[in-house]
């Protein structure tokens, strides 16, 4: 079986090359995303299983690459975690009504960010 | 007889022409010494500032709750073209809680058709108190899918009138007055909030730098890529601007006499503003007016109060690339510097108001306003003394000393200051050039300014009051072809 | 005449001389720079792969794992754990603090926090705080008593991140700093602290001046602790004005709606401010019985009183638009204009608006009872615009027909 593509987009290379290494070593191909049209656009290219999202990113950010993918048939399907410093109710909500699998708040727990991107990709396989 | 008054009237214009040179020496002397001391004061500021900013806690002030909130007023005539990005750029602004207020002066072209139709915009009945007097609101709108955006359409009532309409329907205790046709970096706001977290009580007003995006790559109303403009006049700009603001601005913001703030980019605490009735149609310069009013105001009451500038906000700016426009810019600032005199000159050596009456408005009257004649009618005398073949090789060693390579040093100096401060210019060819146009700037760049600004004194005193409109190139049409993404 | 010549060619030289040192200066600052640049990134490139494979679990201590460092090592390997650190929590937290404290790096910067240059001290403060490891505690509490106001912010900070019950009490003391940014600041520090900062804070809150008292008013309405609550509303009854405002607005933070009858009495206060923030903590509380008072307090006489009320109306769901709807016919001209305008951003009225094509008699009907209101209290702008713009002939003619009844009967 191909190891599962996950596409990681945040604008800040520290914490892409983090969350490289962690997922790499536990078997996942990573793909990386330095700003919100990238992300965008690899979404759509590489079709990964499963997408970590920052918020603040510039050229778009968080929310509106989320709400876009959602809308297209092709992506709708990619399951997607907000990574944000946005701790608040209303942006945790809005991530959630836009469509997004779980929300993750900066800072965050690494083992346990692996558990949730397992589980969600299980969940998605089945 | 006759050849005896002949030889008198010679001797008399032979020594006149040798004294104004020795005056003009003195002249060039002080002005330059002046800048000299400017710029050290502006080196020990540069200094401590980034070692201050080192360690940034942006996150932290972007995250806080008593972040005040900030209302940035966007005054737009005629501005079709570039409105749209302008107003896409200012959303992605990386800040807690602002709302962007556009006021359509009555523009002739599409600019409000354009901002409908970009943002779903609706007309609302939204309430608002009006506080200060300004030409009719036609229409207040509001986006559905923007919700802290609101567009206020109004009669032509020029620049000031339009921020004073902003300022009426703006809901935040500070407002921060942004140039339609400028990109504004997207922490610029988390910087130049700073100050006025720092000394909430006091701080009215921070200003902050201004760069030219000429030769920048802009993407999106973003600047991708920074370098400088290909053709030689914005270029020397660039040079005048570091000097300006890294070694002028700082310096007269440390002595607590800031006269400028610039409109492309200014912070305010609105109550202040408002209490001085806001910003004033009757200067060419609303943006200056309106700092030395709050000065005048302030130190009247002989209240504590800042007014500071900022060096490291970014906001980028449009310069004119051709003479024409230049002219018709400069004019326009010229003529608004002498007419905020004129209605200021009460301050001029009064104590009462510190350092501006005793430093910051006397170095105006001599340098600024007197300083451009001595410096035409210098070069002139010079040239003239040549001709007249009294130009000995002494003097010319002495003018080209203190006029031309005196200025040299400060042009290098104020890129030096870049150089350990901003580094906003990586690649070592921008260094380069800088330097080069350094050199050069004091070679007819500034002697054409020198030329403006006498022109400019004419134009006032003959109290013609024109709009200098800068003739727009837009500079998203300089940028490469941006790559479109379907939405 | 020759000398004087000379000496001013030998100041030409000078001065030229001044200028090639500059040039040269900045050329060889900027080489130098971009040099070490560089090879900091080659170290850090080197040297990442491994810190991160220890972060992420591998082995016990980092230092064997990395060997013996130097210089410029150190401090790539320094920068590279506190880059992570930043937004890691938990073990891998705990693990950066680990190497921190082994390779010696707390050492150093505890070291730093005497050097004679307070930027120097406020960086070995902020890095310090950042490696959170909680046997610095003493020397950052010390700190506070730093003559520079930024070092002791960093100081604040850095204790705030640690984490650990002993920094409370300085922090404490730090609310009473005169600098009022750094009060604020502190305060939201403590307000992070969680339940534990709160505590304290109600412990020690009468000891403290006036303008502490506000910063830590607000930092109850956060700190989650459970004696919070009991002491703010007593404080809605302070003397000071900013007092029973702030005391209003944490009421509203916290959110318990039993909350409501007591912040409902501030509805009624003397000073604006106080009743602007009711007006915003109820709309937050949520509870019904605060629909009437708040569509009394449409027609306050302060603006801002008014426009806080609408907007808790607004989000107090179906009662609460039913409410901005009544004040529609209300005899205040600041209440209707409020409701409208209120209306309006909620979507309200462009609802009634599509309702004027609905085939259904009684919701069209409906609809035109409520556009008459609105056009009753004067506030057409949004009206008018559908009246030319809407997509449905049939709306712009009714609408058309609501506002101009005399022309369109000719």
């Amino acid at each position: 079986m191909n190891p599962s593509r996950i596409l990681v987009a945040d604008d800040d290379p520290t914490i892409r090359r983090f969350i490289a290494t962690l997922l790499a070593d536990r078997g996942y191909e990573i793909h990386e995303a330095p700003d919100g049209e990238q992300a965008y656009r690899m979404a759509e290219m590489v079709k990964p299983d499963l997408m970590l999202l920052d918020l603040i990113m510039p050229f778009r950010d968080g929310f509106d690459v989320l709400s876009e993918l959602k809308s297209q048939d092709t992506t709708r399907r990619i399951p997607i975690i907000i990574m944000s410093v946005k701790d608040r109710e209303e942006e945790i909500v809005k991530g959630f009504t836009l469509g997004a699998e779980d929300y993750v708040v900066k800072p965050f727990n690494s083992l346990e960010l692996v558990s949730r991107v397992r589980k969600i990709l299980e969940r998605s396989r089945s | 007889m006759m050849p005896l008054l002949a030889v008198n009237w010679h001797d008399l214009l032979l020594r006149s022409v040798v004294t104004f040179n020795e005056f003009v020496i003195f002249y060039f002397l002080a002005l330059n010494s002046v800048y000299l001391l400017l710029f050290i004061v502006s080196l020990f500021e540069v200094v401590r500032f980034v070692r201050r900013t080192f360690f940034s806690d942006y996150q932290q002030i972007l995250k806080s709750e008593m972040t005040w909130p900030i209302s940035i007023l966007v005054p737009a005539h005629n501005e079709e073209r570039g409105i749209v990005d302008t107003l896409r750029s200012l959303l992605q602004l990386n800040y807690g809680e602002f709302e962007i207020v556009v006021v359509n002066d009555g523009s002739t072209d599409a600019t409000l058709e354009r901002l409908i139709k970009a943002f779903d915009l609706r007309k609302t009945d939204r309430i608002y108190r009006r506080t200060l007097d300004t030409a009719r609101v036609r229409g207040i709108y509001a986006s559905l899918e923007v919700p802290n955006l609101t567009v206020i359409d109004k009669e032509k009532g020029g620049k000031s009138d339009a921020l004073n309409a902003g300022i009426n329907i703006s809901r935040y205790p500070l407002f921060c007055s942004v140039d339609a046709d400028s990109v504004i970096e997207e922490n610029a706001l988390l910087r130049v909030v700073k100050p006025f977290m720092e000394h909430p009580e006091d701080m009215v007003a921070v200003g902050g730098i201004v760069r030219i995006i000429n030769g920048c790559e802009v993407r999106d109303g973003r600047v991708t890529k920074i370098g400088l403009p290909r053709k030689a006049l914005p270029v020397f700009q660039v040079v005048e601007y570091l000097r300006a603001f890294l070694s002028g601005r700082i310096g007269w913001s440390v002595l607590r006499s800031l006269l400028i703030i610039s409109g492309a980019f200014g912070l305010y605490k609105k109550s202040d503003v408002i209490a001085v009735g806001g910003y004033d149609s009757h200067t060419d310069t609303e943006d200056l007016e309106l700092v030395v009013k709050l000065h005048e105001h302030l130190k009247r009451q002989k209240s504590r109060y800042r007014i500071v500038f900022v060096p490291d906000p970014v906001c980028w700016t449009e310069a004119p690339e051709r003479f024409k426009t230049l002219l018709l810019q400069r004019n326009r600032w010229h003529r608004g510097l002498l007419q905020s005199f004129a209605r200021h000159w009460r301050m001029l050596f009064n104590p009462r108001y510190g350092v501006i009456g005793i430093l910051a408005l006397p170095y105006f009257l001599v340098f600024e306003m007197m300083g451009p004649f001595v410096e035409v009618l210098g070069y002139a005398s010079v040239i003239a003394a040549y001709f007249l073949g009294i130009l000995n090789r002494e003097f010319f060693l002495l003018f080209v000393l203190v006029a031309i390579l005196y200025g040299v040093f400060l042009s290098i100096a104020a890129v030096l200051l870049e150089e350990i401060s901003f580094r906003r210019y990586p690649g070592w060819d921008d260094l380069a050039r800088l330097i080069w146009y350094s050199v050069w700037e004091n070679l007819g760049f500034r002697q054409l300014l020198a030329l403006f600004k006498v022109k400019a004194f004419f134009d006032f005193i003959r109290r013609r009051r024109r709009w200098g409109d800068m003739g727009h190139r837009g500079f998203r049409e300089t940028a490469p072809v941006p790559t479109q993404i379907p939405r | 005449m020759g000398s004087t010549s000379e000496l001013l060619v030998q100041a030409l030289w000078g001065i030229g001389g001044v200028l090639a040192f500059l040039f040269l200066f900045i050329v060889i600052n900027k080489a130098t720079r971009e040099l070490k640049e560089r090879r900091a990134l080659a170290l850090r490139q080197e040297l990442e792969p491994k810190i991160l494979a220890y972060v992420n679990g591998k082995g016990e201590r980092l230092g064997p794992q990395l060997g013996h460092l130097r210089g410029l090592e150190r401090a790539v390997a320094e920068e590279v754990l506190l880059d992570n650190a930043r937004f890691l929590k938990g073990t891998a937290r705990s693990r950066i603090t680990a190497a921190c404290e082994e390779l010696g790096f707390v050492q150093n910067r505890v070291v730093q926090l005497r050097h004679r240059r307070w930027w120097k001290r406020a960086e070995a403060a902020e890095k310090l705080g950042t490696m959170k490891s909680p046997k610095t505690a003493a020397e950052l509490i010390a700190l506070m008593r730093d003559p520079v106001p930024d070092v002791r912010m960093r100081g604040a900070r850095a204790l705030g991140q640690l984490d650990t019950r002993t920094s409370i009490r300085p922090l404490l003391e730090a609310l009473q700093d005169p600098n009022r940014w750094s009060v604020l600041r502190v305060a939201e520090i403590l307000a992070g602290m969680g339940p534990a900062a709160g505590d304290e804070l109600v412990d020690a809150f009468h000891v403290l001046p006036l303008k502490a008292r506000i910063a830590a008013v607000d930092c109850l309405g956060r700190a989650k602790s459970v004696r919070a609550p009991a002491m703010l509303i007593g404080l809605l009854s302070d003397p000071d004005r900013d007092i029973r405002a702030r005391a209003a607005h944490a009421l509203g933070l916290i959110g318990d709606p039993n909350f409501t009858p007591d912040v409902l009495k501030t509805l009624k206060d003397d000073a604006w401010p106080v009743r602007a923030m009711a007006a915003k903590a109820l709309g937050r509380l949520g509870r019904a019985e605060a629909v009437g008072p708040l569509a009394e307090a449409l027609g306050d006489k302060e603006w801002w009183v008014r426009i806080n009320a609408a907007e808790a109306l607004r989000s107090m769901g179906e009662k609460g638009l039913a409410a901005l709807m009544d004040a529609l016919s209300s005899e205040d001209r600041f209440a209707r204009h409020a409701a409208v305008a209120t209306l309006e951003g909620a979507g309200v009225l462009d609802q009634y608006v599509e309702k004027l094509a609905s085939p259904d008699a009684t919701e069209q009907e409906k609809a035109l009872a409520f556009i008459r209101k609105i056009v009753a209290s004067e506030r057409t702008d949004s009206l008018s615009q559908s009246a030319t713009r809407h997509a449905q002939e049939k709306v712009r003619e009714q609408l058309g027909r609501i506002l101009k009844p005399g022309e369109a009967k000719t």
